[in-house]
């Protein structure tokens, strides 16, 4: 008790030093604390998207899709979708879809900004099920949805204004067949989709399934399904699967963006860490000055009968009292910026519009309220500051009493 | 008298026409292949490409085995060492700086080569024109100066790139003076037109014809064959994955 008066008392006593200390501390709180906001509600967000817009649940996949899947080939088809109706009908909700390879052609006499060519990846989707699956085809910016039978396609919204399409403009998909030949489908632009999904704003194109397979000659096969159910029917289904296909859960699904979310989180961690360390170098230096500062002091109580373990604890004590108040004031400076976060977020459009950055939010990328990370940057905080005055208080302590005493600070 | 002559000689002129074995339009496609089937080939030339980026210009040298097999060469600094090779079943590319081989399959085949209007799977394309396709007289028209047989091929197989070509046939050459492709729903996707020939150990063959894609606007290939060497001894490993690596 007597020893956290002392630190307490020189504390205050030496309050300039007390408050360049504790502010370089605060920093590295605040930024602690944005970072883990920011990387945490990107990978939410992702996470969320991926489910409303592209994996659902899990997928039923025709065996071999997946592993091959850069190929986007019509070689890997579940040849007869509807004998899946009594495994799909347990299920919340499905959809079939055809994923494809297409060269999209567009002409300026047409609206487009240019006569040009794209290779983009097709979707097939089913008008009817579709929307009970994803939610992308109920945030149809401009136009309306697709309807089977009818040439129409949808396009993601920021693909569509690069292109300088609009709903009613015709363009051509260029498409091989099942079986290699050519073919041209003729399509008119039936909606553009402005969604919260980057990926899908950047390179999304629909088509009608049934329009898909005549062209392709597909013969009913579809790529798979995407289906919404709880944890027992997934299981389920994946048990009575025939062999053709295969189960895929949402974290099969999603793997590529764990692996790089985990990546990034790794990186993240080196970032905070070297926060902390340009903090920790900060307090210690402030610690080291203000202790060879006071050796004249330092060597009168050892000299007077205070130990050094006692002289070291009061030290390290006044250190971490400087971490309380670094603590203090980075949390107090973190709880407005991570409510502006929350609630309003950073918006990355103009880079995510160009780049496919791993993260599918709508551009702007929100934080969000993680009590872990205060409590862990606050913990962290006061404990890297104590240990700070570890070194320097030994070095003082080594020297003889006579010598602390021969010079007055 | 005189009157009655002339008519009876024209009317046995006719009669002996008819009785003339006319050819089919499967004897010449037929023709047209054997024409521009060698037991090997080699040639020198070079593609200039024009599309919406400008015109460029890719050297290659070629060797060719009997209607399917086929190794192309890019000589030109910005394509030096890449390779393409054709078997009956199945085509590779070779990027010497990579030093790796990729087997082109699926959708991947549609892809241009080497940003030409020549796509990979029209090197899968044969010499077996009948083979894959049932041919139809429909008419002549002149092409180029040159009289043409008009045939129709329709596909007889789902597994052809183009399901539907036609093509105009020189009666003196059988050169495909020109041609063009259709897809499944009968959408012109590209033309071929030749523009000069030569005459190489007394057989005449394409020195120089450009390929249109139709769909893309302002996009055309040039193909050039400046050398042509009829019959080189290729070795036996010639057409495989060793060569294309070396």
């Amino acid at each position: 008790m007597k020893l956290l008066k002392l630190s307490f008392r020189n504390l205050f006593r030496y309050h300039r030093r007390t408050m360049i200390t504790a502010s370089a501390l605060a920093y590295g709180i605040l930024m602690f604390i944005f970072i883990d906001s920011f990387m945490s509600g990107a990978n939410e967000e992702s996470f969320r998207n991926y489910r409303l817009h592209d994996t659902g649940d899990g997928q039923i996949l025709a065996a071999g899709w997946w592993e091959n899947r850069e190929e986007l080939s019509l070689d890997y088809l579940i040849e007869d979708p509807a004998s899946y109706g009594p495994l799909l009908d347990r299920m919340d909700a499905w959809t079939p879809h055809l994923d494809f390879a297409a060269e999209m052609l567009f002409y300026r006499a047409d609206g487009f900004v240019e006569d040009g060519y794209l290779p983009v990846s097709v979707r097939a989707i089913d008008p009817g099920t579709a929307p009970l699956v994803f939610g992308q085809y109920g945030e149809i910016a401009d136009g309306g949805m697709l309807k089977s039978g009818e040439y129409g396609c949808l396009l993601g919204s920021w693909f569509a204004e690069k292109l300088g399409a609009a709903p009613g403009s015709p363009l051509l998909l260029e498409v091989n067949t099942r079986y290699g030949s050519t073919d041209v489908i003729e399509l008119e632009i039936a909606g553009i989709i402005h969604s919260g999904d980057s990926s899908l704003n950047r390179k999304a194109v629909y088509i009608p399934l049934d329009i898909a397979d005549d062209y392709l000659e597909t013969d009913g096969g579809v790529t798979g399904f995407t289906v919404l159910g709880g944890d027992r029917e997934l299981e389920a289904l994946q048990r009575t699967l025939p062999e053709e296909a295969e189960f895929l859960s949402f974290y099969d699904l999603t793997y590529d963006f764990q692996a790089m979310a985990a990546m990034s989180d790794s990186f993240i961690v080196i970032i905070i860490f070297l926060i902390f360390v340009i903090a920790s170098v900060g307090v210690s230096n402030t610690m080291m000055m203000g202790i060879y500062e006071r050796r004249y002091e330092l060597g009168m109580m050892r000299s007077m009968g205070m130990t050094d373990s006692e002289i070291t604890r009061s030290l390290v004590l006044e250190a971490m009292g400087i971490g309380l108040i670094g603590v203090m004031i980075g949390t107090a400076l973190a709880v407005p910026v991570n409510l502006y976060m929350v609630n309003y977020g950073i918006d990355y459009g103009f880079m995510l519009k160009d780049f496919d950055v791993g993260y599918r939010s709508t551009g702007v990328l929100h934080g969000m309220w993680k009590a872990s990370s205060f409590v862990y940057s606050s913990i962290t905080g006061i404990i890297i500051s104590g240990i700070m005055a570890v070194v320097p208080a030994r070095r003082i302590l080594k020297k003889p009493i006579s010598e602390n005493l021969r010079v007055r600070g | 008298m005189n009157k009655k002559m002339i008519a009876v000689a024209g009317a046995f002129l006719l009669f002996m026409t008819a009785l003339l074995p006319a050819q089919t339009a499967d004897e010449i496609i037929r023709e047209m292949d054997n024409l521009q089937s060698f037991d090997s080939l080699k040639v020198t030339g070079s593609m200039i490409t024009t599309d919406r980026f400008g015109t460029k210009k890719i050297d290659y040298i070629s060797w060719s085995e009997g209607d399917d097999q086929f190794i192309i060469e890019f000589t030109s600094a910005a394509e030096l060492g890449q390779k393409i090779l054709r078997t009956s079943e199945e085509l590779f590319l070779y990027y010497p700086d990579a030093e790796e081989i990729i087997r082109l399959q699926g959708a991947a085949l549609r892809q241009s080569m080497m940003g030409t209007d020549i796509s990979y799977e029209d090197m899968t394309e044969g010499n077996d024109t009948l083979a894959k396709y049932n041919a139809e007289l429909m008419g002549s028209e002149v092409v180029n100066g040159h009289d043409c047989w008009v045939i129709e091929l329709v596909a007889k197989t789902r597994k052809v790139p183009y399901p539907m070509q036609k093509v105009w046939v020189a009666k003196d050459t059988y050169i495909p003076e020109k041609g063009q492709y259709f897809s499944k729903s009968g959408k012109l996707l590209k033309e071929m037109q030749v523009l000069e020939v030569q005459e190489v150990k007394g057989r005449i063959l394409i020195s120089r014809m450009v390929l249109e894609d139709k769909l893309k606007k302002n996009s055309s290939t040039e193909m050039i064959m400046d050398e042509v060497e009829t019959n080189p001894v290729l070795g036996r490993d010639f057409f495989s994955l060793d060569q294309l690596a070396w």
